[in-house]
This record gives C-alpha cells, structure tokens and sequence, in this order.
C-alpha cells in the first residue's frame, strides 16, 4: 500500500460566527502501489481538501496519513508529485526556467535535469514552448507545464488534482495517455474529477466522495462485482418481448437489439430456452456491472434525499 | 539550498519588474535635482547634494522593501503560486528564508546601485569621485536587512499588503525614532510609561544608528567596529525577526 488514509476530519471555522464547519468527515482510504486511483465527486464533495491535507497545506483535525508505510513528512514529498487543479506559476518566467526552479527543488541540476526537461517537453509536446513566457500559454499548454513539474522528478506517487478541467477534447485525450504512460512507468497515480467517462476509462479504482465522506471505492475493472447479466436479443417477436421482460430486472436498448438485464443465472437459462423456443438470436451474453455513473448517481440521490 | 533556489527567483521576479525601474529613475532624477538645489542652497552646496542623495537612497530602498515586501507573500497566496512549491520537498521555513533572501538581495543590489549612480552624478559636479559614500551604503544595506526581516514577519501575520506594509513602515519610522524614546526613562514619568518606553526601546530596532550620512557628509573618520557592531545587530535582529515568521508561517493552512 502506498498510501493509507485513516480517519481522516478536517473542519473550518466560520469567519465571523466561528462555527465548525465540516468539509471531510472520517475518511478513510488505501492506495495501492501501481494503480490508478481516481476520487470522484460533485463540486464541494471535498476532494481538494482531501489533496491538500494529503500534501500539508491543510492541518487535519482528526486522522492519520502514511506515505509507503510511514507518516507523510515534507521529506516524503521527494516521491510525490502534485498537479495543482489550476496550475499556478510565475508569469515572469519561460517555461524552461519554471522548470528547472521546480527540478531544483527536487534536487536535480546540471544536465541531467536538462536533459529531462527537454524529454518531458517533447514527450508532452509543448518542445516548441520552452523559450516562451508562461503568461503566454493557453490552458491546454499550461496544464501539460503543470504536469511535467509534477513528474519532472519521477515519482512514486503523481497527485492529480482534476487534470482534465478545462481541457478541450484533444487536450483530454493527451492527458489520458499520459495517464496511462505514467501508470506503465510504475507511478501511481491518484487524481480527481467530476468527468465519468475519464475516469471509467483510466481508473483501476474509484472512490465516490460525496459532502465529505467516501460513500463507495469502486473496483473498476474487477469482473466479480458483476450484480447480473446483460442480454442483448434481436429480431424479438412480441410476445418473446413479453417474456424476457417479465424475466428481466428492467431493459434498455443494446447494440444490436433490445437488452435484458437479468439478475441470475436461472434467469438467464429460462430466457435462453425462451429465445429458442421462439427461434430468435441472442445478440451478446455478458455480465452486468453497474456502471460507475450509475454508482455515482445513486449516492448522489441518496444526499439529494438526505438534505 | 532550496532557501537559495527560492531566493533567486524572487530576485529575478523583482527584477523582471518594470515598477522597480521607475524607482530608479525617480531616485536618479532626485539625485540630479539635489545638485540643482544644492546649488541654491545656503553653505557649502556640494555637501548639501550629498546629504540629499544619501537621504533619496536611503529613502527609496526602504520604499522598495516596504512595498516588496509586504506583498511577497501576500502574492504567492493570491496568485496560489506557493502550492507547487509547498508540494515539494521545501520546508515552510526554507520557503520563508528563500523570500527574505530574494528581497534582501534585490534591495541592497538597489542601494549599491543606486549609490553608485549618486557617486558618479556628485563626482561630475565636484570633479573627483568620494568613494566613502560607499560607508552609507554598507550601513543602509545593514538597516535595509532589518526593514526586509520586520516586511516579512509582518506578511507572515498579516494577510492583507497594506496591512503589513503600514505596520513595516511604522516599525521603521519607529525604529529611526527610538532614541526619543529615552526621554520617558525619566523619574517624572509614571512606573507604567517607564516601564512600557523601555519594553518598547528593547523591542524596537536601533535603526538611528544606521544613519551615518552626517560622518560621511562631513568628511568623519567611522570606526571599522562600529559598523561591525552594527552588522553584528541587523543579523541577531533579522534572525529573532525570522525565526518568529517560521513558526507562525508554519501554522498557517493554505485553503
């Protein structure tokens, strides 16, 4: 594991009335090395907090964090790596000047850090920028700066804190390979962010934030939290329709034809005889995982209903 | 070393500023001028411009602090610029001492020029060069030390630059003051005044003893070991001054 959250609370004190507001309430979360771990939420759900008390800028009120198996010191920052949501940086500077003062502050210098400049600039394309100042990027340039100071020092850990924001379609499709590059080089990755589909698509894991507290950690990719089978039937006939939709948990349209989800294998085995019998074709048989918005959405309600 | 990487760049960020140019040129304009008054003046006319000048640098590298200063921290706050350096392996106190260094460099690299443009204005109207104004400047760069300590432990409290430029700039009036502070020493004061003129008296910086233009002006000879001492001050000053913005810049959370 690399790293461990545990009971983690972190409160605000109102300005003037001095009330205790709390942003994170006893999270609780592993990392394991080599993934990819994204934390999902709705805006406010407390995701940033969770970032920053990670990395020291918040004190949390109640909790413990380790870093590969020992408590996070500033010293262990030296292995993590940390994409702010907007990258922030010093107008007065070109590009490879900001990034030979963040690689200094990893310690690297000379040719080496040179040398890996020019790598990480051409490898994210943005070689053609390097002279330029940073006032004079667009978003998408700055947020490809914003990374390559994260993983200028190759670090066990990359902190990504909604990388996807404001990028156009392109832009997002640069960041997911360079998502899944840093995974292959064996960073861990965990990164935040409201976009589904990203996160469907990239993430070994997921974890639901919702107003401050981890609802669920998802198994993205894991075939076992399967809660059904999916079905897709074409050409049905009426009253074969009829059947499988009293068989099945509820329908909705498939590639190919109607889809049926049904909850067990008995299910299936009676709509399968049932699909004979009316000598009509069954399109796919897969089983059904309920899909990462769907997860999202229901704790989402669930808030909704709760407030 | 991290504190220097940091300080080189907030060198080079106050040197990348066009405001800090405009300065210059003011404080050049004012030296020239102070000939042009000077000449008018009553007495000897060179030993006025002199006077005048070492004033003008004295005065425009405290304004240089006080406004550097009060907003060096306030800005990277702002600007979030702080959170990807904090999300390195940088202690917040070697982020602190990386600042101070940063403006204390640019501040007395300010004087030394600006003390050099000044010997060669004065030195074309009085046909040769004197070079001891050079003395001025070492003890300005000395009192500047202690300004940029006191601009930085105030950024550290106070969040809003007008806030801590106001309390530096008062410190510094303060501090240039505090000799008058002995008057209230006397048996006529009341135990309260006395004892609080003292606390205020030990607390203040001796910034008074930083101005030596009257020696220099007029020609004095100023004991290597009294700017020894003086040295000796701004860095026990400035390194409580420090010590104090490391533990509360510690404290502070970056929301």
């Amino acid at each position: 594991m690399i790293l461990r959250i545990s009971g983690l609370h972190k409160t605000f004190r109102h300005a003037w009335t001095y009330r205790r507001i709390p942003v994170l309430t006893d999270l609780s979360l592993e990392v394991r090395e080599g993934e990819i771990f994204g934390l999902i939420g709705p805006n406010g759900a407390g995701k940033t907090t969770t970032f920053k008390c990670l990395l020291g800028f918040l004190r949390p009120t109640l909790g413990r964090v380790e870093f590969a198996g020992a408590p996070l010191t500033p010293a262990s920052r030296r292995q993590i790596g940390f994409l702010p949501e907007q990258p922030y940086f010093y107008d007065h500077l070109t590009v490879r000047e900001t990034l030979r003062f963040y690689g200094r502050l990893y310690g690297m210098s000379g040719a080496a850090l040179n040398a890996r400049i020019e790598a990480l600039a051409s490898d994210l394309r943005f070689d053609q920028k390097l002279s330029s100042p940073l006032r004079t990027l667009s978003k998408g340039n700055l947020q490809r700066v914003g990374v390559a100071q994260a993983i200028l020092h190759r670090p066990r850990l990359a902190i990504l804190d909604e990388p996807m924001s404001g990028l156009d379609p392109s832009g997002r499709r640069l960041m997911r390979e360079i998502i899944l590059d840093l995974k292959q080089q064996g960073t861990t990755i965990i990164f935040s962010s409201h976009i589904l589909s990203d996160t469907e698509v990239l993430c070994d894991r997921a974890g639901i934030l919702t107003n401050g507290s981890l609802r669920e950690v998802v198994d993205v990719k894991a075939d076992g939290a399967a809660t059904g089978y999916r079905m897709v039937v074409k050409d049905a006939p009426a009253h074969l329709a009829d059947t499988l939709r009293q068989l099945a948990m509820r329908t909705e349209i498939g590639n190919g034809g109607q889809a049926y989800l049904i909850a067990d294998y008995s299910g299936v085995r009676a709509a399968t005889e049932a699909v004979h019998q009316a000598g009509a074709q069954i399109e796919s048989l897969v089983p059904a995982h309920p899909s990462l918005e769907e997860r999202f959405l229901r704790h989402a309600a669930q808030l909704h209903q709760a407030d | 070393m991290h504190s220097l990487t940091i300080g080189i760049n907030t060198f080079r960020e106050a040197v990348r500023n066009k405001v800090l140019y405009s300065i210059l040129l003011f404080a050049l304009v004012l030296v020239v001028s102070a000939v042009i008054l000077g000449a008018s003046s009553i007495g000897d006319p060179i030993k006025f411009a002199k006077d005048f000048s070492l004033m003008a640098v004295s005065l425009f590298c405290v304004i240089i602090a006080v406004a550097l200063g009060s907003n060096l921290l306030s800005k990277e706050l702002g600007r979030k610029t702080i959170l990807n350096i904090l999300a390195k392996p940088v202690a917040r106190s070697e982020f602190v001492l990386g600042k101070f260094l940063g403006l204390f460099l640019t501040v007395a690299l300010t004087c030394v020029m600006m003390s050099l443009m000044s010997i060669l204005v004065l030195g074309h109207f009085e046909g040769r060069r004197d070079w001891s104004l050079m003395l001025m400047a070492a003890s300005s760069i000395l009192e500047l030390m202690i300004v940029v300590a006191v601009a930085i432990f105030f950024s550290c409290i106070v969040v809003t630059p007008a806030l801590a430029g106001m309390f530096t700039a008062a410190t510094f009036i303060a501090g240039r003051s505090s000799a008058y502070l002995q008057v209230f020493f006397q048996p006529d004061y009341g135990p309260f005044t006395r004892a609080s003129a003292r606390a205020l008296y030990w607390l203040l910086p001796y910034l008074d003893r930083y101005n030596i233009a009257d020696q220099v002006v007029y020609g004095e000879r100023i004991d290597p070991g009294y700017l020894l001492n003086l040295g000796i001050y701004a860095f026990a000053y400035s390194c409580c001054l420090m010590l104090l913005s490391f533990a509360i810049f510690s404290r502070r959370e970056f929301t």
